[in-house]
């Protein structure tokens, strides 16, 4: 009897042996093992596209700007773009797949992407210590086999991965580029007014070409309008972010560019129809209002600042005001009484100078100032350029007006277009 | 209790035993971010293992990683190819000098375990901008390294200013420094920055931060004795007023006294390595 009993003990003993399966609260996939599968399927998607993957990146600060990426399983990436000049050619960094709240894409050293996120204004162009608000590090949205599409964690920026073939592999940048450099020799019109011909209509133009952004001004027959939106280059030619709508036709993208130095203009096609960019002396439509809207409304009630003083065919700061000793200021004053406005130049030891003025404005919308006597005394060493300022400034046909931000204005001479100078 | 018994307990025991279930310790899926992080280990990788993980135990961190550095600033990665220029021109001017005059168990226990890169400079709300951050002395974060030129003494400087000034705050954490220190100069104001620096040196100090507090401005001597050497500082002292003179005239000898007593370290000796260092670039 007692050896059953102990032989009972013995069996019991033995079927106590645990079995670890049975203490799992809940059977079935992890949510760590599903992460790291959907991480390590994401990478391979990405690693496994042999002629790599063509992108394109919208920063949420506007614009967008093209690359081409080859990753490695390595976790290093080789990237190729249109940002500028520099960087068409092959430059290697780092990535790697992490979960981040959601499976997410890191660029962790520095690359091309990161320009547009550089907090260094002089590196990317955008504000300091904001740069063009812009991302290096983005979650998966959705993701088909032939293309990616990713949300900046930081800025909700978008990038567009699209996988490349063998022919795009080597050339979809260069070909980017060459549209690229093609509109950018916009910069070359010696005019300020540049005109977009299509079909019978003339649209006016204001292109930005660092933060890739285009104003049109047109008329449809209720009044001068104006449209902004931002750009990128593809290897047809530059497609807008959003449609201008004119006159009946929707125009997304600008093709087949091509550029004459000789004329001065950008033969393209708009929607299979022929067009053209060139220069203009004056503009197309013009906003009889914007003159006094300027005039009236100086940013602090007082005046507008101009940093670079009057540009003539391009060539920035012609009559050499940054060369004035102690220049700190240069701004053009607003003072209806007593009825004189100045362009006045101050420099940082407390003196001012500069013409006095009396501003009018004509019906078509242009202002025109007149020359009134000096204020203060112009230094000897600044005379030649406060003078060459006065004389251009207050040339008998005066300024058509444009209005180019929130906040800036140009003023363009009406005698020629290819004078102008920049309020803010 | 017979003999019997006793075997069989044992029997059951021994029996048990075995059945009983072998555990395996590790985690069957390792869990995402948790564990440290983990890529292929490139050239740079090894590298940096070799030079600063194995000899000094010290971790650099040069992929960008959001949560070693501040939320709300707007950031950039480190370049890939800047990362070694940094971080030898750290070694030889910095972690060598201090190795040769204090020896290795020194800079290995009280130096930084964690030295965190970062491209772009950190923009402030102030329209000031920070060059690096030290936290309780185990984590320095360097910024600007895309801009770093190893041939350009003024990025040098500036760089190593924010080494030597946050290494300075570990030893004096670690032994204090003399208390008669802080009262050779008595103006400390929170309100530093509002001051120029030919003012903050009319006063006695040797910069602007210096003047924010005792111990800022005892690690802020340090460390400009050690970037701008003996005839670098003794021009600096000899530029000002002559009741400042004597203000940094103690304070330097101060220093010289704590690096002796606290760490039998020749300060001039070190000061004379330091300089060597930074003119071999």
């Amino acid at each position: 009897m007692r050896k059953i009993w102990l032989l009972g003990l013995l069996i019991v003993s033995m079927l106590s042996a645990c079995d670890k399966d049975d203490n799992e609260v809940a059977p079935g996939e992890r949510p760590d093992e599903r992460l790291n599968q959907v991480l390590s399927e994401y990478k391979s998607q990405l690693v496994n596209a042999e002629y790599g993957w063509k992108a394109t990146l919208f920063p949420e600060g506007g614009a967008g700007y093209s690359f081409l990426f080859d990753f490695s399983e390595n976790d290093r990436v080789i990237t190729r773009s249109d940002i500028n000049a520099g960087t068409a050619a092959p430059l290697e960094s780092t990535y790697r797949l992490k979960a981040a709240q959601l499976p997410s894409l890191l660029f962790d050293t520095y690359t091309y992407l990161h320009i547009l996120a550089d907090p260094d204004a002089t590196k990317s162009g955008g504000e300091w210590g904001e740069g063009r608000v812009s991302d290096y590090e983005f979650s998966f949205d959705s993701v088909s086999p032939d293309s990616i599409i990713l949300t900046g964690n930081y800025n909700d920026s978008r990038l567009i991965l699209v996988r490349a073939t063998a022919d795009e592999a080597s050339n979809y940048i260069s070909r980017v580029n060459e549209n690229a450099q093609t509109f950018e020799n916009i910069n070359n019109f010696t005019s300020y007014f540049k005109q977009l011909e299509v079909g019978n209509q003339s649209i006016d133009i204001v292109v930005n070409t660092d933060l890739r952004t285009i104003t049109f001004t047109y008329d449809e027959g209720s009044g001068v309008r104006t449209f902004t939106t931002s750009y990128y280059f593809t290897p047809e030619g530059l497609r807008l972010l959003q449609p201008l709508n004119v006159g009946g036709l929707v125009i997304t993208s600008l093709n087949e560019m091509q550029y004459s130095a000789f004329r001065n203009r950008i033969n393209l096609t708009v929607n299979g129809t022929e067009a053209s960019i060139q220069e203009t002396s004056s503009p197309a439509y013009v906003d009889p209002q914007v003159a006094r809207t300027f005039y009236n409304n100086p940013p602090n009630g007082a005046y507008w600042r101009t940093v670079n003083g009057f540009t003539v065919e391009g060539v920035v700061d012609t009559f050499n005001v940054g060369s004035i000793a102690n220049l700190e200021l240069i701004t053009l004053y607003i003072q209806a009484s007593p009825p004189y406005d100045g362009l006045i130049f101050w420099t940082t030891d407390g003196k001012f100078f500069g013409p006095a003025l009396r501003s009018r404005f004509t019906d078509d919308g242009r202002i025109v100032f007149t020359y009134g006597g000096e204020f203060g005394t112009t230094p000897e060493q600044a005379a030649p350029m406060v003078n060459a300022t006065r004389e251009q400034l207050t040339i008998p046909e005066g300024y058509y007006v444009i209005r180019t931000g929130p906040n800036t204005y140009d003023l363009v001479s009406a005698k020629d277009g290819k004078t102008w100078i920049s309020f803010q | 209790m017979n003999m019997k018994y006793i075997r069989l307990f044992l029997l059951l025991f021994s029996v048990s035993f075995i059945s009983s279930c072998s555990e395996d310790d590790d985690p069957d899926t390792p869990l995402p971010n948790l564990g440290g992080e983990t890529w292929v280990q490139g050239p740079l990788d090894t590298w940096l293992y070799q030079n600063f993980v194995t000899p000094y135990n010290i971790e650099v961190k040069y992929r960008f990683d959001r949560y070693e550095v501040a939320l709300n600033r707007v950031l950039v990665p480190a370049r890939e190819d800047k990362v070694i220029p940094v971080m030898e021109t750290i070694k030889k001017t910095w972690i060598e000098p201090y190795e040769q005059e204090a020896g290795a168990t020194f800079i290995k226990s009280l130096a930084p375990k964690q030295f965190v890169l970062v491209g772009s400079a950190e923009y402030n709300t102030n329209g000031t901008i920070t060059l690096g951050t030290a936290e309780g002395g185990r984590k320095i974060v360097l910024f600007v390294v895309n801009d770093f030129d190893p041939k350009l003494e003024s990025e040098v400087k500036q760089m190593l200013h924010t080494i030597h000034h946050e290494f300075a705050h570990i030893l004096h954490q670690t032994v204090m420094y003399p208390e008669e220190y802080k009262r050779i100069t008595t103006g400390y104001t929170a309100s530093w920055n509002d001051f120029s620096l030919v003012d903050a040196r009319s006063r006695g100090y040797i910069t602007q931060y210096a003047r924010s507090s005792p111990d800022e401005d005892f690690v802020e001597m340090i460390s400009i004795m050690l970037i701008e050497g003996k005839e670098g500082f003794d021009a600096i002292v000899n530029s000002a007023p002559e009741s400042a003179q004597t203000a940094f005239r103690q304070k330097e000898q101060l220093v010289v006294r704590y690096f002796k007593e606290a760490w039998n370290i020749d300060f001039y000796s070190l000061q004379a390595r330091s300089q060597t260092a930074i003119d071999a670039l």
